[in-house]
């Protein structure tokens, strides 16, 4: 399965492009950008875990099983969320 | 039919050492989704009453300390650095590297929870508790808001603790020289967990500490 091995550089780069888009949360939130604030932060956030899934986690270079395994969890949280958000976004609670 | 040839640290289920070391990672994959759905609960109650009482989550969110909060997201990214270059170093074969890769996750992961011990005591002292003793100035809904905030970097505080743990019998193994190319099974699953909690971390900070910042 291992076509391309992981290096120490893989890694580094991997950390310092967490880092950078770490400070580019942190600065988009003292911006005032409306729905932006909310999109960035929350795309950017996605991006760091799917960094970390993939690479610091080893997934890109792990069996396939393994990526299924990996996103099962992802799956049933957005099940979890998408029905509950279903209710209480549809109905009038107050 | 001949029997494959099996090495010591094969159990008897397994036809050779990768099934074995891809049916741990499965098992260990499928914790971390249990983990996922633990603190999907979590972050589900967050965004239900996110939704309900925003202003009072922006008002809470302004009391936490972005310092240490920053800090700490640094202090975790670089620990999940240098787990991932402890597993690669036992992948290569850098024996030696392997316990001091790990021992500075130990100090990383360490530092962290004393930053966080600060930060804490600082929310104590500013009055940031919910109950009887909860901040006056602040409007009584702001309590959900530090509720979750407690429960959250608490349990994941609890994570970090359990990982130091993880760590210290990794780092004792690695010491003795139990890792290599050829066994390493170990040391990646505690590494999956450790990169999972930083994962964790990573939702908690925006989430907690940046709610509407600007305004």
């Amino acid at each position: 399965m291992n076509l391309q091995r992981p290096t120490q550089k893989k890694f580094t780069l991997t950390w310092l492009a967490l880092v950078i888009f770490h400070f580019t949360i942190l600065g988009s939130a003292y911006l005032n950008l409306g729905i932006f604030n909310t999109l960035i932060i929350a795309a950017l956030a996605i991006v760091q875990m799917i960094l970390i899934i993939l690479f610091f986690m080893e997934v890109r270079w792990s069996a396939k099983l393994i990526w299924i395994f990996a996103a099962a969890g992802f799956f049933w949280l957005c099940i979890l969320f998408t029905l509950t958000a279903s209710d209480y976004l549809t109905r009038q609670w107050h | 039919m001949k029997m494959p040839e099996k090495n010591s640290n094969v159990a008897e289920q397994f036809e050779d050492a990768q099934q074995q070391s891809e049916a741990a990672h499965l098992g260990m994959w499928t914790f971390i989704a249990t983990e996922v759905l633990f603190f999907g609960g979590l972050f589900l109650a967050y965004f239900v009453y996110r939704h309900f009482y925003f202003h009072e989550f922006v008002i809470g969110s302004k009391r936490t300390d972005v310092l240490f909060g920053t800090i700490n997201s640094i202090i975790l990214l670089t620990s999940s650095l240098t787990m991932a270059l402890a597993v690669h170093a036992a992948k290569e074969n850098y024996r030696r590297q392997i316990s001091r890769w790990l021992l500075l996750t130990l100090l990383l992961g360490f530092s962290f929870l004393v930053v966080k011990g600060f930060e804490y005591h600082k929310d104590i002292h500013d009055q940031l508790v919910p109950g009887a003793n909860f901040n006056p100035a602040l409007p009584a809904q702001s309590q959900i808001f530090f509720w979750l905030y407690w429960t959250m970097t608490g349990l994941h505080a609890i994570h970090v603790c359990i990982g130091l743990g993880v760590m210290s019998v990794m780092t004792f193994l690695a010491r003795r020289g139990k890792f290599s190319a050829v066994y390493r099974t170990p040391l990646e699953l505690a590494g999956l967990y450790w990169h999972f909690v930083d994962i964790v971390w990573l939702f908690l900070f925006p989430l907690l500490y940046l709610v509407q910042r600007h305004s």
